[in-house]
């Protein structure tokens, strides 16, 4: 891949405001900003995984990363959400800086994730899954003898937010005995128990069958719009239900970053994704980009 | 509950289209075999009681098993639970013991002695703490085992304190009214008094808040670190906990022992203490003490025929780990669904207005039976698993 004979003129785009061109979604100028990286770079040893990646992403905005496999996407989403610290670089929310704090401090300024592979609790029921989880940002978790009554109010919230996304009659299922489906709506579900206001989705669709995805997608519009969502996605389809703004990132640095349907057209995003489909079962996908 | 009407339906739904509805199989039990478990408990110790008052010389194995069940538990909350297994708890037993011995040696009376000892357990426990929780894993179970390696070389080395290999006698016990702890009869009761506390303590932390955070701990702690978790605090607090517990088995060992020597402290005790919680069952709470009863009942029995006892129970251990994973809690709790789904399937020949009920209890989201299920559930073990996977005999119901 010839990136860097690319880079001059894919570039320019992304270049900061002062320069010119797009750098944030242009609706919500203005509007304050949720996450603001700046220079992240994230080695492991000798990969440059995140390549000096500076974006600002302005507080209610619906963002997708997109990018082939091994860009950086997840890379950067740990870096966002504090499992990873970058090798250079600041990560601010809401104009604070919080490169240096762990993951916990973060959801607790506001942060939430999900992971591109599942991670739940498969030996607890969903129930123990979603009141962990709603637990999460109140003093009761460190509660050493049952406090029935706040006890209580989780489990109530827990199983509202399970009603709340076709999750009620499974409550009393461990997590490992649910569908894959159930497992990917469990785990947004997870993210969206914190109540964040900043929500890190890494692939909420990947290996969910159409109806499945439509389901995923209906959910995520009904959020808060207040509520600042950064959604990783390859499926083109899901991400334009979802998302108005959109970056790409390849080899770890950031080609570009515009409307979804302007990057869509964008020479080298295309290139990227016919080598995809190249490689994979791309057809859908190639379908869906130059659509 | 306040939308069973509406949900009805759809739980039908679910019923024919999955065939392995979530609560089925717990619905249809009784009262008293709901209660089995409890009842079999109570039972326990009711028996247990009578041994020790009984003034035989099981009353001392007893009284043995007990203190090691204490320490047990303590091992199994952080470990059955947080997923930390700890190797040094028998350097917390040897801490709580010296700590008593070593006070009053030292002048002071035998309450102040258990005050003092607790307030050195509870010390080193935050202290140790602080290096313990910093990993997990693996490097956990190295790092408290350095830790009880290193209580077990100073109470062996630090003559001046502990006297060494000779170990250090208890000088008087403490007293309340006519009760005084020098009475072996006040001593058993005591012992079992403050184990029921301590079982309560526990099952009850198991089932707080934080008991469930514990369990997400083991279950994934990334996950969890997610969600705004400081799992570093939550083993701490965990190790905390589990260090006191021993540490109060320790004072109710040298008021019953009368004697502590290095050799409470040793690693094989270490190893006891794991054995005992596998041996019973991981994550029950009460298992580890049936475990101890065994493990206490070898060590008791087995070694007056047999020299290399240790072997034999070896051979025990391995053969349980193999064969029953949920230890001896496990093979109780299978015991128990088996008994039950046989009488499920009895009362379900019965024909007379079977199908009904069954249907009914299967819908009601919240009914109590479903969360026996739940808790079942809890206790995490294969067992749950199976209930839901367990083939259904085909009833009149289901057509
Ligand atoms: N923990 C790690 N140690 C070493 N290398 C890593 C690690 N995590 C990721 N990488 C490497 O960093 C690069 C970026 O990985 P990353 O997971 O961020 O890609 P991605 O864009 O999320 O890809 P995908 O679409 O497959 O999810 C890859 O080359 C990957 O192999
Ligand atoms: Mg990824």
């Amino acid at each position: 891949m010839s990136g860097a004979g690319v880079r001059p003129d894919a570039a320019a785009p992304t270049s900061r405001p002062s320069a010119g061109g797009p750098a944030s979604p242009p609706t919500l100028e203005g509007r304050e900003v949720a996450l603001e990286l700046d220079a992240i770079t994230c080695r492991f040893e000798e990969l440059t995984a995140v390549d000096s990646v500076t974006l600002t992403i302005p507080a209610g905005s619906r963002f997708g990363i997109i990018g082939p496999n091994g860009a950086g996407k997840t890379t950067l989403f740990n870096v966002l959400s504090g499992e990873l610290r970058p090798a250079s670089g600041t990560v601010k929310l809401f104009g604070r800086d919080v490169t240096r704090m762990s993951a916990p401090e973060r959801v607790r300024l506001g942060m939430g994730r999900t992971f591109q592979v599942v991670r739940l609790f498969s030996d607890l029921t969903v129930r123990e899954n979603l009141t962990l989880a709603v637990m999460g940002l109140s003093r009761s978790k460190l509660q050493l003898l049952r406090p029935w009554r706040t006890y209580r109010v989780h489990q109530a919230l827990a199983e509202e937010l399970a009603s709340s996304f076709g999750l009620r009659d499974r409550l009393g299922r461990t997590a490992g005995e649910l569908s894959h489906g159930e497992l990917r709506e469990l785990e947004v579900l997870l993210a969206l128990a914190v109540e964040p206001k900043v929500l890190l989705l890494d692939e909420p669709a990947a290996g969910l069958s159409p109806a499945e995805r439509v389901d995923i997608q209906a959910l995520l519009r009904r959020l808060d719009p207040g509520l600042t969502i950064i959604m990783i996605e390859h499926d083109m389809q899901v991400l334009r239900g979802v998302v108005d703004w959109v970056a790409v990132l390849d080899h770890g640095e950031l080609v570009t970053q515009g409307p979804t349907a302007e990057v869509q057209r964008h020479e080298r995003v295309r290139e990227l994704y016919l080598g995809r489909a190249a490689a994979h079962d791309g057809a859908e996908h190639l379908g869906s980009t130059t659509s | 509950m306040d939308d069973l009407g509406t949900t009805t339906p759809t739980t039908l739904d679910t019923l024919s289209a999955e065939g392995t509805p979530a609560r089925w199989w717990v619905a249809p039990l009784t009262l008293g075999e709901r209660m089995a478990g409890p009842i079999l408990g109570a039972a326990c110790l009711v028996v247990i009681g009578i041994i020790l008052t009984s003034g035989s010389y099981l009353s001392t194995i007893f009284e043995d098993i007990l203190i090691f069940a204490i320490a047990a538990m303590g091992v199994d909350f952080l470990g059955g639970f947080g997923g930390l297994i700890t190797l040094g708890q028998a350097g917390f037993v040897g801490v709580g013991a010296y700590g008593v011995a070593i006070a009053e040696v030292h002048g002071y009376g035998p309450w102040a002695a258990t005050g003092i000892s607790l307030a050195a357990v509870l010390g080193l426990a935050v202290v140790t703490g602080v290096v313990a929780v910093r990993v997990s894993g693996i490097t956990f179970v190295i790092v408290t085992l350095a830790l009880g390696q290193i209580f077990w070389g100073l109470g062996y080395q630090w003559t001046s304190l502990t006297s060494g290999d000779n170990g250090i006698t208890l000088l008087s016990s403490p007293s309340i009214g006519p009760w005084s702890l020098s009475s072996t009869m006040t001593v058993w009761v005591t012992t079992f008094v403050v184990f029921l506390a301590i079982l309560a303590v526990l099952l009850l932390m198991v089932h707080s808040p934080f008991g469930l955070s514990l369990r997400g701990l083991k279950s994934n702690e990334r996950r969890l670190r997610a969600l705004g978790y400081r799992t570093g605090l939550q083993r701490y607090i965990g190790y905390v906990i589990a260090s006191f517990v021993a540490g109060i088995a320790g004072v109710l060992y040298i008021f019953s022992n009368h004697l502590i020597s290095p050799a409470t402290l040793t690693f094989s005790q270490d190893g006891f203490l794991v054995v005992m919680v596998i041996l019973g069952g991981l994550g029950t709470i009460w298992g580890p003490c049936l475990g101890a009863l065994v493990v206490v009942m070898f060590e008791q029995e087995i070694s007056t025929y047999l020299a290399r006892w240790e072997t034999l129970m070896g051979v025990v251990f391995i053969a349980a780990v193999i064969f029953t994973p949920g230890g001896i809690a496990g093979l109780l709790r299978r015991g128990r669904l088996a008994l039950t789904r046989l009488a499920t399937a009895r009362r379900r020949a019965k024909p007379a207005g079977g199908p009904a009920p069954a249907v009914a209890s299967a819908t009601a989201p919240n009914s109590s039976a479903g969360d026996a299920l739940d808790a079942a559930r809890t206790r995490g073990d294969g067992d749950a698993a199976r209930v839901t996977a367990a083939p259904r005999a085909p009833s009149e119901g289901d057509r």
